[in-house]
């Protein structure tokens, strides 16, 4: 993950608040969990992102169960959205930002930078201009 | 107004699957890539993805249960056919898994459709069919022949090729209704014997096309499939070369004058003799002769490799010079788990390389000892083969047989092979006067009068020569013979 990318990821969760952060980052795992589900099926998916929650937490231990394996269908998110908001939004978004980061170089050693770099570009031109991860 | 429609075929991308599925994939066909589990069915769907995907032709993947997407990503592209830059613009993948666990047969349906009229691919891939036929069966066949049959009738009318991928056993071909809607079966699977597995692939059916039948040998390397496709083609017999029946000079003057002339252009001849008789020196003779009147040569090896073979051959700097001339080509052939046909391949594209016209295989024991076991098992049809198709390479070919000398009895060859060669000229040791000589004959060169007696031979620096005739001798082929009463010899 180059530090480009961090920071282009950083604009996905602007915010004054942390209500406000973390309403952008459900939105972003929204986005994000309904584009690759397509391909790697929403149980890939989640699993991922839990994953990739415990390995933030190393960083943000308030992090560690904000996205559990499983979760109800009607509310996916809504760990994530209590552990975000509670944090000061700078804070919020810092995590916020680890675990994207984090996701990201997990499924690029699964199935390679090249074939992430191919699937994000169409959800995020913008962090994927490109078809390599990490040129932005 | 009777123009029949044209079936346009689609390259599959896999060497040789072409030729067996006789020409390629029929344009809008329904198919079923079935097998065994490891067999290659979801690397050979893959495979044929990328070969056939294209802007103007794009691809649909659909995962549904089986292997987790993912890991079929990851592994997918480990072959060099994967291409990450095509994902996501000519080749779609979607995962369904959970709408056919959380819903059914019904759902999948539904968004296999909306999917295709969405999105208009031409090819569509469902891997692994089996998970449907799975959840089928939890509802009763009918529901699963009605999903077939609504699913090849919308996919063809939105005019894609489909392929179903699934694991499936061969007693459920007759019993499955997808085996009878499916337009093409391709059928993947392994045969182990011993330490060795070989793959196999049959094209089981394909609509509207002739395929060659039979079971034909598979490769899975890094380059994805490669079929070995089984030889010879009986539909499609090669003629004789024009020059059938001429004769090719051997090198050595006296064989040629016992041979009425040399060895008749097209034949295949087995020299047989035992350990150290000079076999390998007399093929070789043979390969340079032609040369030095203009034919390349080809000399496929087995036991040792090329550099250590030209190091012990007769003139080996000679022919080493014209390995780097490019006029003669050294083929190694040593993995344990060759097929005949992946061994007539790699000497006909050797042949076809540098056009050569004379062939030495030495030695037939290394060639059996190549061979996976299960092509040992029936050596005798594996070597009928490939002379068949050798020699309508337009090559005239001379392979080396070991033979066992046992001095009470004379067997030509251990598999009884030799009459599936033109041609035999057989080198064996005697017991002369307290010496051990090498004398040789020409057994048999079918339909070409020959030599009958034997004559001595010796092997020098040069190569062979033949010397006399032994003519006052009789039970040579014993190797311990007695003089006739006559004038003596010497």
């Amino acid at each position: 993950m180059t530090p480009e990318l961090a920071a282009a990821a950083r604009e996905l969760v602007v915010g004054d608040s942390a209500t406000c952060v973390a309403a952008n980052a459900v939105q972003t795992c929204e986005q994000l969990s309904r584009h690759l589900a397509q391909m790697i099926g929403e149980v890939g998916i989640r699993t991922l992102l839990a994953r990739s929650a415990t390995l933030t937490s190393a960083r943000f231990s308030w992090f560690a169960g904000a996205i559990p394996k499983t979760a109800p269908a009607e509310s996916p998110w809504a760990a994530l959205r209590v552990a975000m908001e509670v944090q000061d939004p700078h804070t919020a978004r810092d995590a916020f930002v680890d675990l994207l980061t984090t996701f990201i170089d997990l499924l690029g050693r699964l199935i390679g930078d090249a074939l992430v770099g191919q699937l994000l570009h169409e959800l995020w031109p913008q962090l994927f201009p490109s078809s390599a991860k990490g040129i932005p | 107004m009777s123009q029949r429609v044209e079936i346009k075929k689609l390259p599959s991308g896999v060497s040789g699957l072409d030729e067996v599925l006789g020409g390629g994939i029929p344009e809008l066909s329904f198919n079923l890539i079935a097998g065994g589990p490891g067999t290659g069915k979801t690397t050979l769907a893959q495979q044929i993805m990328f070969a056939a995907a294209s802007p103007e032709r794009p691809a649909l993947f659909v995962t549904i249960l089986g292997e987790p997407p993912i890991k079929m990503l990851r592994y997918q592209q480990q072959f060099s056919f994967f291409d990450a830059t095509r994902v996501a613009k000519c080749i779609r993948y979607l995962h369904l898994g959970g709408e056919l666990q959380t819903a059914g047969l019904e759902q999948v349906l539904t968004a296999i459709i909306n999917e295709v009229e969405a999105t208009r691919p031409q090819l569509v891939f469902i891997d692994s069919f089996r998970a449907v036929a799975r959840k089928a069966a939890e509802t009763g066949q009918m529901e699963l022949q009605s999903f077939v049959q609504r699913l090849s009738l919308h996919l063809t009318s939105w005019e894609a090729t489909t392929f179903l991928v699934g694991e499936y056993e061969e007693a459920e071909a007759d019993s499955n209704p997808i085996f009878t809607i499916a337009d093409g079966i391709v059928w993947l699977s392994q045969v182990t014997s011993r330490n060795s597995i070989v793959r196999k692939v049959q094209v089981v059916k394909m609509r509207g096309q002739g395929q060659v039948p039979g079971l034909h040998t598979m490769k899975i390397s890094e380059a994805g499939l490669r079929v070995y496709p089984r030889l010879p083609n009986p539909d499609r017999p090669t003629p004789l070369p024009v020059d059938h029946g001429q004769r090719r000079r051997t090198g050595v003057a006296g064989l040629d004058e016992m041979l009425g002339g040399g060895i008749p252009s097209g034949y295949s001849v087995m020299i047989v003799g035992p350990s150290g008789s000079g076999k390998t020196t007399l093929s070789t003779q043979f390969i340079r002769e032609g040369i030095e009147h203009g034919e390349p040569g080809l000399i496929a090896v087995f036991e040792k490799r090329p550099d250590e073979y030209l190091t012990t051959a007769t003139h080996s700097e000679q022919l080493s010079q014209l390995v780097d001339s490019g006029m003669l080509k050294m083929l190694y052939l040593r993995p344990l788990d060759l097929s005949v046909d992946e061994t007539l391949e790699e000497i006909a594209r050797a042949v076809h390389a540098i056009g050569a016209k004379r062939v030495a295989i030495d030695s037939l024991s290394g060639f059996e000892l190549a061979l996976a076991p299960s092509f040992r098992d029936d050596f005798r049809e594996s070597l009928y083969r490939m002379v068949g198709a050798l020699v309508r390479l337009g090559v005239t070919v001379v392979m080396t047989a070991e033979l066992v000398e046992s001095y009470t009895e004379l067997r030509l060859s251990p598999h009884g092979i030799s009459f599936l060669t033109d041609g035999i000229i057989l080198q064996r040791y005697v017991e002369l006067d307290g010496a051990l000589r090498k004398l040789v004959c020409v057994v048999k060169m079918r339909g070409f009068d020959h030599a009958k007696e034997m004559k001595l031979y010796d092997i020098r620096p040069d190569g062979i020569v033949i010397g006399e005739a032994l003519s006052s001798y009789r039970g040579l082929l014993t190797g311990a013979p007695e003089q006739t009463p006559g004038p003596k010899r010497g």
